[in-house]
């Protein structure tokens, strides 16, 4: 109970988990210092209170009470006194109590029933802000022992004529719900609270929004969505406030609508919300329109391009928190939509008094949207940064130049260019950080080594206390200093004979397997040079792994020296013409699916974190995720397709240039020089091309985010491919006329979605010939505005006809695959059957842009 | 999706709780230590707002030093708890008049009392000052202001002290007959501009908004109308028409006749709120033009001339005009000399630099040249003499001994594994390392976009009703920086 006086200079060294008082000139003085019995006088002074008649006395005593309480001062042997006090008609002084009630119900428990004949009289008290303070309080106590109690005044004040009384019965039947779920769920309370949406108090609706979410969530996922629901809270919209509507918009995110024309009205209801500058609701509206346009994809590049604007004014706004959080979506958006935010990529420079979570952010975006026309700009910008005082702002910068390389490949020479520039500053982490981007960068691009590996040989003793760094040039040195590089074994001996002075297990490890690879590149060179380290690093004791690769090394080396060569080079070593080129880093693949899954969780912190929120909220406070019964317009069915067969042959028709011999590129015509290369059975790098090893294939087929409603089980069709089921006929070929006269007249099969990770660098050729390979002709293809398009079609032994459109939209790389089939008047399978190689030409189709390295 | 807070608190900039409210039982007791603790040693740079610890979520935004946290154990949207934080600062300011720790804990009754009001079981209920006012008894202790946030300087007996602006709402309504109404609009702008050494502007932005603070009675409709030929949307206007390139309203605001005649109508809240915000990225005429030089006159030293111009009408000026200099590392002597008005006689070079300081501080490497009234189409000029460090890279070895000088002439000498560079390059590096230089300043009486209030008015005219409207035209730096040209850049 005594209020030591913390010191103010103890204040420095660490922060006080009291609050320490704060000394002010004059009174009133609730901060100032105490001694010990402060808190009995307090209780004298409160004795004396049911006599006092200035109510502005017995206000400042009842302060007291609650400044002490707030300082963490245990004043509840106060209790008895300050329940007493409850009787009084100042509203000020009631709110007091109730406030202090409420902090220490849980500790008296029994006392705490003393207040309650009062509270459930003021339940009933004329003014209702009295009605509704003291219900709020009854259900605030926290208490299992007031539950008979809080019943009653509840169900009173749903039906109250005042809504602030009744907002907080709303609340209230939460808070039993906490106290005890079943007696909140046996007293029907939900089906109340549905009926009281249509209570014409907007802040009553939102409170039975809050209650019904929490109290379903776990079991059912929420409140359940209808149209009518649905169209009676968008048609109140203008009545809420921001919170409301966040509530609404969660609730609209859930909807599916039945029909094209409700989607639209839905949409035109929502676009004035995007104007209000709240973050909060703008970022949830954003949800609602991603989430009822999924069915609908070609409609999401234009979601991107509305909310463009008023994301940017969002974070313009001069709030760096609001700004963070908006960075954080549009880092998620800029994935899902690219090219749609390249040509703001002013407004992601970095300005120099911003908090660094702001600038980190904007560095990660600027690499995202550097296209072929902006690279220039934004890599030079990004050069500004990374000489910046901040060293993570410096090293970002110094990755985001890299990770554009990646990207755009005809940026690589220009990064290479800036990154060997740095290597000259001396300042910071620049050059370690520099070396490790220039070590990713030559294992995508190795043909730019000769450009590279000059410029690395000064900085080998500039790194001594980097070894990852140091690790990196030693790894570089050994990997590409072979031919091009007659310094290579000069570069690694003063590291050599200096063994004993290097302190790092990394760089002893990377300096052996280095040396080992130049061994079989320039043996006369490195002979003695490996022979010393071996010596040395078979002898060292400091590390049992250092140890163990050079007495591995060398054993192999006694044993058989082909062999070991075999083991240290690997397979494309071997083959002087072939070097690993890395397409896609196994980390960026991992990333595509995080994010897709991450996109589910849009406007929730999973975003900000880059975690799915199953990985940071504990299992009570998770929302059951919603049943897939989606119906058929969410399935990803093409909208157009069920009354207009054909519709988007039509379009093909109207421009011209896709016309058979208008310019297309007709399959048929390059079929023979492609086949040689791409049927080779034995492809053994998957960078070849597409190859026919179909266990291999297959393999990728499962592993690939196929749909498991469309594709039944993995094993299943598996075997569906593996046996003949696919078996196409090479010599078939179908006239457009003929396909377009299907076309118009065969039913949809299947449609089907995937999203590819890059779009087709060549046009569409490789795919063409690629498809070819395995049966699938091509009609026609071609680019129309947006999106490629091509028509396919292939024919089973059996004699069924496979017509397939393929349209690829270029801003959210959405591929859409129609597929119809026409079978022979003599095949009588069941639908089954038909499903079934509906979903091999698919996977087969998925194969193929695997392979590509589409997906 | 949503979900509610756990606990709400503020923090002093000591770490202090002044303030704290646990709604649901489910935080930690000491998540605010925790909190501040985290804020004040993130690992890499400033703690972002938003964070994960053990279970529990903590959010924050800072407002005039002060932390407001919260803690939640939902996954809910950061953005739109962010906003409520924001919400709850501004709702205090409007009842306390001022935010600092000194108002926030003379009213911690009050502040509990709008929390209890405003959030119900973690969960957001009516926010609006003019809402809650129906629901809130206490009345604010005035505290002065230590320092309005926004220097204002007087112009004239006309304007009303800026400090008008920083008396809590509720007061008006209590001080009986003699209440006054008023109204205050703000047309802000914060310039982002960046420079190339060069003097070619790479980027430029201006942030806007209208900000309102209402203390009229009885709550009537207001039109304001804005610029007729105002045009929203990049890439539409006439020549000289005032183009946003976007901008968002308060949600008070109706927009029936804003297509037609450009003009907002609304039914004021109490207390500060923004009406508008926009955007512009177009090219605009800087209100500052930076032209820095740097000459190397020996091996180890460098002169730097910052001449800075005005270009704005002479009847406006830039006041507490601030500019910054970041130093190299390696340099171990800096002089500063303000130029006097070239050419002019000597009582105008007197008066141009009266009211400037400029210094040296050795410590953060940083040269801070401060100019309390820059007036309209003159020019300043700073040189700054640098001598660096005879050898050693990065300014480690601080002894620069006269020897060293004398040595570097004959680079063959260094023997020590060759690591200090020759003198060009220790030069070269040096270069990169100065700058960029930024600036801070506000403008009175003006602002770069031309957005103009063209009115404000009453909607139903009443003889009686004639408020005191203060209309104020501010620009400030938000990032005003140039760069200094290493010679080969763009």
């Amino acid at each position: 109970m005594t209020m030591s006086a913390p010191l103010p200079q103890s204040r420095q060294s660490h922060p006080s988990p009291l609050p320490g008082q704060h000394q002010q000139q004059n009174p009133p003085a609730y901060f100032v210092d105490t001694k010990k019995g402060e808190v009995s006088e307090l209780k004298q002074l409160l004795k004396t209170l049911a006599v006092e008649k200035d109510p502005k006395r017995k206000r400042d005593v009842i302060k007291k009470v609650i400044a002490y309480m707030t300082l963490g001062i245990d004043v509840s042997r106060l209790f008895t006194e300050m329940v007493l006090a409850i009787e009084t008609p100042d509203l000020v002084v009631k709110k007091m109590v109730y406030l202090y009630l409420c902090n220490y119900a849980h500790a008296k428990p029994d006392l705490a029933l003393m207040c309650v004949n009062t509270l459930q009289r003021d339940c009933s008290a004329d003014d209702p802000m009295v009605r509704g303070l003291a219900l709020r309080a009854l259900c605030s106590l926290r208490l299992p022992s007031m539950l008979e109690y809080i019943s009653a005044p509840l169900r009173r004040a749903l039906t109250d004529q005042s809504p602030y009384v009744r907002k907080t019965g709303v609340m209230g039947i939460l808070k039993l719900f906490h106290l005890a779920p079943d007696v909140a769920r046996s007293a029907n309370f939900v089906d109340l609270l549905y009926n009281m949406i249509q209570d014409p108090d907007p802040h009553v609706v939102t409170n039975c929004l809050i209650v019904l979410g929490e109290m379903l969530a776990a079991e059912e996922g929420g409140m359940a969505v209808n149209q009518p629901l649905i169209l009676h809270l968008l048609g109140r919209l203008g009545e809420f406030n921001e919170w409301g509507l966040t509530q609404i918009l969660a609730l609209v995110a859930k909807y599916h609508p039945a029909d094209e024309e409700e989607l639209f009205t839905i949409m035109n209801l929502l676009d004035p919300v995007l104007r209000t500058s709240n973050s909060g609701v703008v970022l949830s509206t954003i949800k609602c329109f991603l989430h009822l346009t999924t069915a609908v994809p070609d409609l999401q590049p234009q979601v991107y391009l509305r909310v463009k604007a008023p994301l940017l004014t969002l974070m313009a706004g001069g709030n760096p928190e609001v700004e963070y959080c908006i960075l954080k979506h549009l880092e998620a958006m800029v994935h899902r939509a690219p090219g749609v935010f390249d040509d703001e990529y002013r407004q992601l420079y970095v300005r120099y008094n911003e908090p660094t979570f702001v600038k980190y952010e904007k560095i990660d975006i600027l690499a995202i949207i550097a296209n072929e026309e902006t690279v220039g700009d934004i890599v030079a910008e990004l050069a500004e940064y990374s000489t910046d005082v901040d060293q993570e702002v410096s090293r970002r910068s110094i990755r985001a130049i890299g990770n554009i390389a990646f990207r755009l490949p005809s940026a690589a020479g220009m990064v290479l260019e800036r990154l060997v520039g740095f290597l000259d500053v001396d300042m910071n982490s620049m050059r370690p950080e520099t070396i490790l981007v220039m070590r990713d960068i030559l294992r995508r691009y190795p043909e730019r080594k000769a450009e590279a590996l000059p410029r690395l040989q000064p900085c080998m003793r500039r790194v001594d206390n980097h070894p990852e760094a140091q690790a990196a040039l030693i790894w570089m040195t050994g990997e590409y200093g072979g031919k091009n590089f007659p310094e290579g074994p000069y570069l690694l001996e003063p590291l050599i004979d200096s063994y004993a002075t290097i302190s790092s297990a990394l760089v002893k490890l990377s300096l052996l397997t280095a040396a080992m690879k130049l061994f079989f590149k320039r043996p006369p060179e490195m002979q003695s040079m490996l022979g010393r380290l071996l010596a040395a690093a078979t002898n060292d004791l400091t590390s049992q792994d250092v140890h163990d690769r050079a007495l591995l090394y060398y054993r192999l080396l006694v044993a058989d020296v082909e062999a070991a060569k075999r083991v240290v080079l690997g397979e494309h070593e071997m083959d002087v013409n072939r070097t690993t080129i890395v397409g896609t880093f196994a980390e960026e693949r991992d990333m595509t699916s995080l994010r897709d899954k991450l996109f589910g969780e849009f406007n929730t912190l999973a975003v900000i974190y880059g975690k799915p929120s199953s990985q940071f909220v504990s299992p009570s406070y998770r929302i059951k995720p919603a049943e897939t019964s989606l119906t058929p317009f969410m399935m990803g069915v093409q909208i157009g397709d069920s009354g207009n067969n054909g519709n988007n042959l039509l379009d093909l028709h109207a421009d011209d240039s896709l016309l058979p011999g208008g310019g297309v590129e007709c399959g048929v015509e390059s079929e023979s020089p492609s086949r040689a290369g791409s049927t080779n059975p034995e492809g053994s790098t998957a960078y070849t091309g597409p190859s026919s090893d179909l266990l291999d294939m297959s393999d990728m087929g499962v592993s690939l985010a196929v749909p498991t409603d469309r594709i039944t089980t993995p094993s299943a069709s598996q075997q569906d491919f593996c046996t003949s089921t696919l078996a196409l006929i090479d010599s078939f070929r179908m006239e457009p006329e003929t396909f377009q006269h299907l076309w118009a007249e065969l039913p949809e099969s299947i449609s089907y979605n995937v999203d590819l990770t890059v779009l087709p660098t060549d046009g569409l050729s490789t795919l063409e010939t690629s498809l070819l390979s395995r049966g699938i002709k091509c009609l026609a293809s071609g680019e129309v505005t947006d999106v490629f398009k091509l028509f396919l079609y292939g024919q089973h032994e059996l004699g069924r006809l496979y017509l397939i459109q393929i349209v690829i939209h270029k801003l959210s790389k959405r591929l859409n695959l129609t597929l119809k089939i026409g079978r022979p008047e003599m095949e009588s399978e069941g639908d089954d059957g038909k499903d079934r190689s509906a979903n091999a030409v698919v996977e087969l189709i998925t194969q193929v842009l695997s392979s590509l390295h589409l997906l | 999706m949503s979900g509610a807070m756990s606990s709400f608190f503020i923090l002093s900039p000591r770490g202090d709780t002044i303030i704290s409210r646990d709604f649901r039982g489910d935080s930690l007791p000491n998540a605010a230590e925790i909190l501040f603790r985290k804020v004040k040693f993130w690992d890499k740079g400033d703690a972002p707002p938003v964070f994960h610890l053990d279970g529990l979520n903590f959010v924050y935004v800072r407002k005039n030093g002060l932390l407001f946290g919260a803690t939640t154990r939902f996954n809910v949207s950061p953005s739109t708890t962010v906003e409520l934080l924001n919400r709850m600062a501004k709702v205090f300011k409007d009842y306390c008049g001022v935010l600092s720790e000194e108002s926030i804990r003379k009213n911690f009754i009050l502040v509990y009392e709008l929390l209890d009001e405003m959030m119900d079981f973690g969960y957001a209920q009516a926010t609006s000052t003019e809402s809650l006012k129906n629901h809130v008894y206490n009345e604010p202790i005035v505290v002065e202001s230590a320092k309005s946030n926004l220097r204002m300087p007087k112009i004239n007996s006309k304007t009303t002290p800026s400090t008008a602006v920083h008396k809590p709402i509720t007061i008006s309504a209590q001080s009986g007959g003699k209440q006054k109404n008023e109204i205050f609009v703000d047309i802000l702008e914060r310039l982002n501009v960046l420079f190339s050494g060069s003097g070619y502007i790479i980027n430029s932005t201006i942030d806007g908004c209208i900000q309102m603070k209402s203390y009229l009675s009885g709550n009537p409709e207001l039109k304001l109308a804005l610029n007729s030929d105002l045009v929203i949307g990049k890439g539409g206007g006439g020549y000289g028409a005032v183009v946003l390139d976007d901008c968002n309203f308060h949600e008070c605001v109706r927009l029936d006749e804003f297509e037609s005649s450009r003009t907002l109508s609304f039914f004021p809240p109490d207390g500060e709120f923004i009406l508008l915000n926009y955007r512009i990225t177009g090219e605009f005429r800087a209100p500052f033009r930076i032209f820095p030089t740097v000459d190397e006159v020996s091996p180890y030293k460098v002169e730097m001339t910052l001449m800075i111009r005005a270009d704005i009408p002479e009847s406006n000026y830039g006041a507490n005009v601030q500019v910054r200099v970041p130093m190299p590392r390696s340099a171990i002597a800096v002089t500063t000399e303000i130029a006097r008005g070239g050419g002019a006689g000597l009582a105008s070079g007197a008066l141009a630099t009266s009211g400037q300081t400029s210094e040296y501080n050795a410590s953060e490497k940083r040269v801070v040249w401060n100019i309390k009234k820059f007036p309209g189409a003159t020019e300043q000029t700073l040189s700054i003499k640098i001598t660096l460090a005879g050898g050693g890279v990065g300014g480690s070895s601080t002894s620069s001994s006269g020897g060293s000088l004398v040595n570097s002439a004959s680079t063959g000498s260094m023997s020590a594994g060759g690591t200090a560079p020759p003198p060009g390059q220790l030069i070269g590096s040096a270069r990169k390392e100065i700058g960029p230089v930024s600036m801070s300043f506000e403008i009175p009486m003006y602002n770069v976009s031309n957005l103009q209030v063209r009115y404000l008015r009453i909607s139903e005219q009443q003889k009686s009703y004639n408020p005191y409207r203060w209309v104020r035209y501010v620009t400030q730096a938000s990032s005003f920086v140039c760069r200094v040209g290493t010679g080969s850049e763009r």
